[in-house]
């Protein structure tokens, strides 16, 4: 019986050691990574290419909704089998990284986390990208928007959803249209300042009857799907990703261009905004999202910049998805330079 | 007991102890306000929810016990344990989105937009189904080896009267069936996060606390809440065995 108990102590005190090594913050990732990259300013690096032995097999991500698309094109482009990819919110990515779970790529529609990206091979952009509303009926303007339900991506978590606060509260200020109610209904405030607003948000958000708060665009475009809702916001190459082709509709408006597209339920229209509302630049304005928590002390502030897409490759393999990216036709997915 | 099921016994508890309770200690830190609040909300909703499985969940295990087509029914109970739980989320999604695609905004649509999805009604909806194959599978394992029902149909006892004495006599199963099921509830994540996943439960809680505050406020949430489910489970344990 002591016998017993000795090697069930031994072999915890081997695990013990061998998982507070395995988890220590100084272990390198399990990847083949020579030196380090600093990230801070590391858009665009590049490397060289990844020798061709290592494009093979399958290759492992976290990918926001918005990129999986391009990223599985790309990963396929370069003799790699898809499956190890998982979409994955850009926070959620990041937070699993950096934890200790490294993948082969991981990919962001929100540039400003390419500074917390630590170790990375290359960090690679993927362009900018614009705004849009989807809507399962056509709308006239988008003060019509009062009268629908929709989904917002919850600000906490998806960089989306502050960028769609954000335009809600410019479409105020230049006197297109207030919008504002709803997002006040779920405690959500806005404050002009000097240089521009100031967008508080709770770090806990309620679901109202014309506005559910959900997780993800992911979870949002489910709501839109299945009828839950009347209109969403998305990033235009999220849309794109679904395998859907927008043609043009109408004429061109001054806020927005007009698509329709199709999907489960039928025709589904599409208002890429224009700029400033499209994010595709910096907006004129400062604009701060600050987030509170229900002490009413900010956790988080971060300046609401334009939208632009990037791709880390932890690994060998990774580089070789990154580098298909690099002659891959990105504007057929919504990607600008 | 013997020396070998003492020792995998020890060992396995062990293991867990130190991979979910003693090593990410390394990491913590205090977990985030609105601890309090989804707590009770989620000992709430999933005591209700729980409560609300055993009977159904009882019910089944009978019909199934006649083997053929009332099997299929506890295979049916099984949907929410075989699918991914985010699956079921987009699945209860569907289905109650089939309202709005029928009569568009009619007052059942609206009912369901207001009431239902991420709604506390809608959070006991999806504790009670995900409940439900915890309550069936130990209810099934319970009367293979009890011949309560047979007893109480012995004297005459049918309908809602022999459930629940058939529940009452299986003392140890309805404890373990209500125990586990409101604990289900703590654990419940993809669900929620599709279907409902306001007012936070202490998942969507403890994944918020993770992705706005960080790895160490997350396992200060996780280990409070499994503190706090722990010693209440037990405690009620203990005062319904009595």
């Amino acid at each position: 019986m002591r016998r017993a108990y000795l090697t069930v102590v031994v072999a915890v005190a081997l695990l013990a050691l061998f998982s507070l090594l395995a988890m220590s913050p100084s272990a390198p990732p399990p990847s083949s990574v020579t030196t380090p990259v600093p990230t801070s300013a590391a858009t665009g690096q590049t490397r060289p290419p990844a020798q061709t032995a290592a494009c093979s097999g399958s290759v492992t991500g976290y990918v926001a909704p918005t990129l999986v698309r391009v990223v599985k094109d790309a990963a396929r482009e370069a003799g790699l089998s898809v499956e190890g990819i998982q979409s994955v919110g850009s926070v959620e990515g990041l937070r699993r990284i950096q934890q200790g779970s490294v993948p082969d790529v991981y990919a962001s529609v929100d540039i400003e986390l390419a500074a917390d990206v630590k170790g990375a091979r290359q960090i690679y952009s993927l362009g900018r990208f614009k705004l849009a509303l989807a809507c399962a009926r056509p709308i006239a303007s988008v003060g019509d928007l009062r009268e629908a339900k929709t989904a917002l991506a919850d600000p906490n978590k998806a960089p989306i959803g502050y960028r769609e606060l954000a335009v809600v509260y410019m479409l105020k200020r230049s006197g297109v249209a207030d919008l504002t109610a709803r997002y006040e209904a779920l405690g959500i405030r806005f404050a002009d300042t000097a240089g521009g607003f100031n967008v508080t948000v709770p770090t806990v958000l309620a679901s109202t009857a014309d506005t559910k708060v959900v997780p993800n665009l992911d979870v949002s475009w489910s709501m839109f799907e299945t009828g839950q809702v009347d209109c969403v916001f998305a990033h235009l190459p999220f849309i794109l990703g679904k395998d859907m082709e927008l043609k043009p509709v109408g004429a061109s408006a001054e806020l927005w261009e007009v698509y329709v597209g199709n999907y489960s339920r039928g025709q589904f229209y599409v208002y890429v905004f224009k700029p400033p509302y499209d994010f595709f630049q910096d907006p004129p304005l400062a604009i701060y999202a600050n987030f509170v928590d229900p002490s009413g002390k900010v956790v988080k502030a971060v300046r609401v910049g334009h939208f632009e897409a990037f791709v880390a490759s932890f690994t060998a393999r990774g580089d070789c998805v990154v580098e298909a990216l690099k002659k891959m036709d990105l504007a057929k997915y919504g990607f600008f330079k | 007991m013997t020396d070998a099921v003492k020792a995998v016994a020890a060992s396995t508890a062990a293991l867990l102890a130190l991979l979910l309770l003693a090593l990410p200690l390394v990491f913590l830190s205090a977990p985030p306000p609105g601890f309090v609040e989804s707590f009770l909300f989620t000992a709430a909703a999933s005591a209700a929810a729980a409560g609300g499985s055993l009977l159904p969940g009882l019910a089944v295990a009978m019909a199934a016990r006649r083997g053929g087509a009332w099997g299929a029914l506890g295979m049916v109970l099984y949907v929410p344990a075989l699918v991914p739980p985010t699956s079921v989320g987009v699945l209860l999604l569907a289905a109650f989105s089939t309202p709005r695609l029928l009569c568009g905004d009619c007052p059942l649509s609206q009912f369901v937009s207001a009431w239902v999805v991420n709604q506390p009604l809608g959070v006991l909806l999806a504790m009670w189904v995900m409940a439900l194959p915890v309550a069936y599978s130990i209810y099934d394992g319970a009367l293979r080896e009890e011949r309560a029902e047979a007893f109480f149909r012995s004297l005459g006892f049918s309908g809602l009267r022999l459930l629940v004495l058939t529940a009452m006599s299986l003392r140890e199963a309805t404890l373990s069936a209500a125990l586990f099921a409101w604990l289900r509830g703590f654990g419940e994540l993809g669900v929620l996060l599709v279907f409902a996943n306001y007012p936070y439960a202490a998942s969507i809680y403890i994944y918020n606390a993770w992705l706005i505050y960080g790895v160490g406020p997350a396992i200060g949430a996780s280990l409070a809440v499994v503190a706090a489910a722990l010693a209440v489970g037990y405690a009620a344990r203990r005062w319904l065995s009595r």
